[in-house]
């Protein structure tokens, strides 16, 4: 074997040698190679091990459909997992891996399946793991399947995503897709054109046509010039369209030099697209015709006219179609020794026996490979008659093959498109045309380039007057020369042999596994192909597809076309999981909200958690354990003062002649009768009766509201009031506006709460006669203007100020200043969780899920009080809403007084209960009382009222313990605290 | 009483650099934006001036300072550069129709950024749906749209001013001006493709 | 993804938008007299029509305005959008009655 470079031609720069590395060894190739050509030049054949019998496989195609080549890229953990050869750039220095067997190289366990094939047929994994459990045998089989290894930890690469618009994608930008691109852009409409090789022009690139006097690759260089010189064209390479959505919506893949980034996910809003796709070839059916050396013939075409590489000394080429004669030609050119000529059709063209004869190239017509020779690389075939009667041997290294031409009618089948059978050329074209959606090119179907050409021009005028456009007058270019094209295609005819024929060689799977699955039934071609899995691998089986459609027509006595195809999904080629994050990782996950004195609260040292906003949960003191800081919070606010950040509390300002009626729509509390200047607890539920959140509401003037929602309801409340405004009560006249983010609020809370406030400066009177427990005012702090609303949460009479958010931070100051002299607490989260508990207050999302209705937490009596509509009432009376058993809210102790309680411990009725049993209940809230010196706790329990003073065992895991049912407040129950 | 001085939505949330230039991008943070947001219960605030021109078309905007947009029908943003937040609300909160329109003061609520250069496009596309490469003319004038995973205004100031504005919750200003800085090195690369080059030509 | 035209801000991306549900569900004018099965209805029973059918939708990501969608649930295709204040454009087809 001595393949090498070709003396001279090719789109390589050999001025611009470039060094990589491939399973350690050090190679050389040049500035315009692939890794596969590079590969080919210096002599490679095997480059990977197939996926299921770990058979030697080498480069098989020049394209994206690769389904062997398979290889890692990069080293590390940026190493990239099933590259396709074919599509990878060669880079100085880059490090290429053969995705190796499994445990070792030397001894690939992944072998002994392919000695003891006949143990593994279709099908094999879902009859043979059943004993103990496929998740026994799940690793060992991931392990030894040879697709590569995943990354362990984080991915280091950027990744990147952008949006764009235009009146017309170009999806391909071979000879059709550059042209159509061309007659677009000067037309004057916005065109994107996307290819996904690095340079434009497609199979001009490497094939022997002339346009317009000039050769195909410089024809394509100079309309890819002319693009690029257009503002209103945008050129994207390494760019392939994944996926066809709704409306036209395209989703492009495109690999970027890993140095910015690796992999940019375009989503493109076109008008029109066009679909340049080209086509696929396919290879052919014989026994062993996946050995390293076997390759489309179309391909060896690429390897031979763009890269100028020999790929080998001595080829045969097997074909059922003329273009594989196009090869025969270009080897004997390049003076590559074609030993034969293996056509499946008894007629072939004259001309193309003649310049077979005339170059000394034996033909041997109405015959077929029976089979290959050569462990690590092909040495030599076997052909016979197609009746059987033996032709003999053939040495090559080469088996170029054509099985014809399937057209890339992915992206035409996502969006909805029709698809038919033509016997003629044994593929599947495109039928029905979605709105707004054409194809040019070898995608219809093939046929000679001129005649496309000429096709292309019609069509691409054609959309451009439908997108409004005066198109411009472009012609054809005329071909001077022209190679072999196919008009037909024979069929494809597996045939009859002990040895393994491949229809899908990314997946393993033969003709074999397609008999067996038809035997057992599955002729269905979804079925079929699940049960085979051909078709199911990175590459899809694209190489693949059409030849296991032709199988299982053949076995099933169908037509090809009564067979049908598998529905195409998205996406068209792999897509790193890294591409659709993008930049929405780590910090950038989720939006982080900041409060307004965030600055603050970390200079006194908060622990932060997010809570949809990033909120102090406890300020831990040097030293101090977090329990203990929080018991320390909780302590100061009884005792003394605190303040707490509430600035995230929904603040929705409800304005308008309607809207005490609006807001009496929504709560069970009533709405007209609260004064001005006075404030109100709420419950508001959904249309189902349950909870949704709670609140307090402040009346400002007759007409104008103030309504806190939780600190994450804010929104869905906003637009729940909208929705309800505008689609169901349009005649009332109100305005809601969210103006959370607008304010800072903090809470003042303990028994020197007032003396704190006061001493900052102030014009209002904290009286507790003039600004008495749910009382609002408004007035000047610090200089600043506030809104004050006495409401509490902690059970100790507290103070919620309100000023505008810029100053929040220097607000903040001012209050621990003035509070130094009561030393004043700042207090978190967690501690303000533990006031409410000790004080029995209900946590929305908490103690409630989404089956709790107010009669649950204690509300019933408010909610049916209430003779006016609101949403949710009337659910409130369904029966499965008036169950005595229903669960609700109790408060629990342990009997032990040390027995910490968790939430989610399951309760049980009785004290002798153990589980298993039917649950009554579950711990919602829990925690040790600082206050009252022991732990304390709520929780649902079915019928729970009924049961206070009861004991109950509660289950945590596989403790048991007894708790008694209490009332829930457990501080302060004559809110005497919570008035003064 | 102590004179407390106002903080920035970045610095608020311990961003220090609050600006970012190169050659082909300009990013700022507008502190001193005066903002408020209007709400009508009828077509406009009022009848006579300033209200009686304005822009009532959801996506319209008018003037320059202080520039008035509509978000949608009934309901308008109002930046002034130019005028302190209590006198931009004077200007508006008097002569508006009583009991039937809403004046809220947002200098406080909202955050601003100013983009600006040839990537600024680019760098919105990166994070938005809309299309901001059309060119001058096809280019929204005010839009409330989805940047990443939040809600924002986009206001383009048109040909003569040819940059951006970028209109947020305060909140979330730290989490908008990340993802900015983020995407700004593909944007600048998007940017040398000069596709939409010819739509911005004056 | 769908690209859905707001009748207030022009054509714009599904992820900008939520979905409301049949519009065709009307809420008993009077809740506390209605029986059982009347409320039952209104809350749970769906029509799930195959065809074209009249949806809710609300641009939340933009002008925060609900509006109406006639989309067909097989082919997903807007047939027509919308405001709640005037009167379904003729898009020859019959839809659900609203």
């Amino acid at each position: 074997m001595s393949a090498a470079r070709l003396p001279d031609g090719g789109l390589i720069d050999r001025s611009r040698p470039l060094r990589f590395r491939f399973d350690g060894r050090e190679f050389e190739g040049f500035e315009g190679d692939s890794l596969a050509s590079a590969l080919l030049a210096n002599g490679v054949r095997v480059v990977g091990r197939s996926f299921k019998y770990h058979r030697p496989r080498g480069i098989y195609t020049a394209g994206e459909e690769e389904p062997c080549a398979l290889v890692e890229v990069g080293e590390g953990d940026r190493r990239v997992p099933t590259c396709r050869a074919p599509t990878v750039p060669l880079e100085q220095g880059l490090v290429a891996n053969s995705q190796k067997g499994w445990p070792s190289l030397r001894f690939d366990l992944g072998r002994v399946v392919d000695f003891s094939h006949d143990l593994w047929p279709a099908g094999f994994y879902n009859k043979t793991f059943t004993w103990p459990s496929w998740e026994f045998w799940e690793p060992l089989i991931r392990r030894s399947a040879g697709l590569g290894r995943p990354l362990g930890g984080r991915d280091p690469d950027r990744y990147e995503q952008v949006n764009a618009h235009c009146d017309l994608l170009v999806c391909g930008g071979g000879p059709h897709g550059l042209l159509a691109a061309l007659i677009a852009a000067r037309s004057g409409l916005r065109v994107i054109l996307a290819d996904q090789d690095w340079r434009f022009g497609g199979r001009l690139n490497g094939e022997q046509f002339v346009l317009d006097g000039v050769a195909g690759a410089a024809w394509a260089d100079a309309i890819t010039a002319e693009l690029e010189s257009l503002p209103n064209a945008l050129l994207l390479r390494r760019a392939v369209a994944t996926a066809v959505y709704d409306g036209h919506v395209t989703t492009l893949l495109q690999q970027g030099d890993d140095a910015a980034w690796r992999e940019c996910l375009w989503t493109v809003r076109p008008k029109r697209i066009l679909l340049a796709t080209g086509a696929i070839e396919q290879g052919l059916i014989f026994p062993n015709n996946d050995r390293p050396g076997v390759m489309l013939a179309g391909a060896v075409r690429q390897y031979l006219g763009r890269y100028a590489v020999r790929p080998a000394d001595s080829a045969v080429v097997a074909t059922n179609n003329d273009s594989g004669y196009q090869t025969v030609f270009d080897l004997a050119e390049r003076g590559i020794a074609v030993h034969a000529v293996v056509d499946t059709r008894d007629q072939v063209r004259k001309s193309l026996r003649r310049r077979l004869r005339d170059a000394g190239i034996e033909l041997l017509a109405g015959a077929r490979i029976a089979d290959t020779r050569g462990g690590r690389g092909l040495k030599g075939v076997r052909i016979e008659r197609l009746g059987g009667a033996d032709l003999g041997r053939r040495r090559c290294e080469l088996l170029a093959v054509s099985g014809g031409w399937a057209p890339r009618v992915q992206l035409l089948a996502q969006a909805r498109g029709g698809l038919r059978f033509d016997p003629a050329t044994q593929a599947f074209l495109p039928d029905r045309l979605p709105a707004g959606l054409s194809v040019v090119g070898s995608a219809r179907g093939i046929g000679p380039l001129a005649d496309q050409l000429a096709r292309t021009v019609r069509t691409a005028r054609e959309v451009c007057l439908a997108l409004g456009a005066a198109a411009a007058d472009v012609k054809p270019p005329e071909l001077t020369a022209s190679i072999v094209e196919s008009e037909t295609v024979a069929p494809v005819r597996p045939q009859e042999s002990k040895a393994r024929q491949w229809i899908d060689l990314a997946h393993d799977v033969t003709f074999g596994d397609a008999e067996l699955a038809v035997r057992e039934g599955f002729v269905s071609v979804e079925h079929f192909k699940r049960y085979t899995t051909a078709g199911m691998s990175v590459d899809q089986g694209k190489t693949g597809n059409l030849n296991a459609l032709i199988v299982l027509a053949a076995l099933t006595g169908r037509q090809t076309g009564e067979v049908g195809v598998t529905t195409f999904r998205p996406p068209y080629v792999p897509v790193t999981l890294g591409t659709l994050a993008a930049q929405h990782t780590g910090e950038r996950y989720t939006p982080r909200r900041y409060l307004p004195a965030h600055t603050v609260h970390r200079a006194l040292g908060a622990d932060f958690e997010d809570y949809g906003w990033q909120r102090p949960d406890c300020y831990p003191l040097q030293g101090e354990s977090r329990s203990d800081a929080i018991h320390r919070e909780v302590r100061a606010v009884r005792n003394g003062v605190g303040v707490f950040d509430n600035s995230p509390i929904g603040k929705l300002e409800v304005q308008g002649p309607d809207a005490a009626a609006f807001l009496d729509r929504f709560y069970i509390n009533d709405v007209p009768s609260l004064r001005i200047g006075r404030a109100r607890y709420g419950l508001m539920l959904n249309e189902n009766g349950v909870i949704i959140d709670d609140g307090v509401f402040v009346r400002w003037a007759e007409d104008r509201f103030l309504v806190h929602t939780t600190s994450g309801g804010v929104q869905r409340i906003g637009a729940m009031m909208e929705e309800w405004l505008q689609c169901e009560w349009r005649d009332l006249r109100v305005l809601v506006d969210d103006l959370t983010p607008q304010w800072a609020c903090f809470t003042v809370a303990g028994p020197r709460a007032r003396e704190t406030v006061r001493a900052l400066g102030t014009d209002i009177d904290f009286d507790p006669g003039a600004l008495p427990h749910m009382a609002a005012a408004q007035g000047s702090m610090a200089g600043l203007p506030v809104r004050v609303v006495r409401v509490s949460f902690s059970g100790e009479s507290s103070f919620e100020l309100s000023v505008p958010a810029r100053r929040g931070a220097a607000f903040l100051d001012a209050l621990l200043d003035a509070g130094e002299a009561f030393d004043i607490t700042p207090y978190g989260v967690e501690a303000l969780m533990v006031l409410r508990l000790e004080k029995g207050f209900l946590h929305v999302g908490t103690d409630t899920d989404g089956s709790t209705t107010p009669d649950d937490v204690g509300w019933g009596k408010v909610a049916r009080r209430k003779e006016r509509d609101y949403l949710g009432r009337r659910s409130l009376f369904r029966s499965g809403n008036l169950d005595p058993d229903r669960k609700q809210l109790v408060g629990l102790e342990p009997l032990d007084p040390d027995r910490a309680m968790r939430p989610g411990a399951h309760l049980l009725i009785g004290d002798s209960r153990q589980p298993p049993a039917p649950t009554d209940g579950w711990i919602t809230s829990a925690a040790y009382s600082p206050t009252l010196r022991r732990h304390v706790a709520m929780g649902v329990l079915r019928g729970g009222r009924a049961h206070l003073g009861e004991t109950l065992t509660a289950s945590d895991e596989s403790t048991h313990y007894p708790v008694r049912v209490v009332h829930p407040v457990f501080y302060d129950p004559d809110n005497q605290k919570l008035k003064s | 009483m102590t004179a407390l001085s106002p903080q920035s939505a970045l610095a608020q949330s311990a961003i220090e650099t609050r600006s970012h230039t190169t050659e082909r991008l300009h990013m700022a943070e507008r502190a001193d934006t005066a903002l408020l947001r209007i709400h009508s219960l009828d077509e406009r605030p009022g009848a006579a001036a300033p209200f009686a021109d304005w822009p009532c078309r959801t996506g319209a905007s008018l003037g320059d300072d202080p520039a008035v947009l509509c978000l949608r029908p009934r309901e308008w943003l109002v930046l002034s550069e130019r005028l302190a937040p209590e006198a931009l609300y004077q200007r508006f909160a008097s002569g508006v129709a009583p009991g039937a329109t809403a004046v809220f003061e947002q200098s406080d609520g909202l955050a601003v950024f100013h983009l600006s250069g040839p990537a600024a496009p680019w760098l919105l596309a990166k994070l938005s749906g809309l299309d901001f490469l059309a060119g001058a003319d096809g280019r929204p004038h005010c839009a409330r749209t989805r940047i990443g995973q939040i809600a924002a205004v986009v206001h383009y100031r048109g040909p003569r001013r040819r940059d951006f504005e970028l209109i947020a919750d305060r909140s979330v200003a730290r989490y908008l001006w990340e993802l900015l800085i983020d995407a700004a090195p593909h944007a600048t690369e998007l940017s040398l493709s000069g596709w939409g080059a010819a739509g911005d030509a004056e | 993804m769908l690209r859905i035209p707001c009748p207030y801000c022009g054509e714009r991306d599904q992820d900008e938008f939520q979905y409301g549900g049949e519009a065709t569900v009307e809420r008993p004018p009077r809740p506390l007299s209605s029986d059982d099965s009347e409320w039952c209805n209104y809350l749970f029973y769906r029509e799930n029509r195959m065809g074209t059918q009249i949806e809710r939708w609300v641009h939340g990501f933009g002008c925060r305005q609900w509006f109406l969608v006639t989309r067909d649930t097989l082919t997903h295709e807007i047939r027509a959008a919308y405001r709640l204040d005037e009167p379904r454009p003729d898009t020859g087809t019959t839809e659900a009655s609203g």
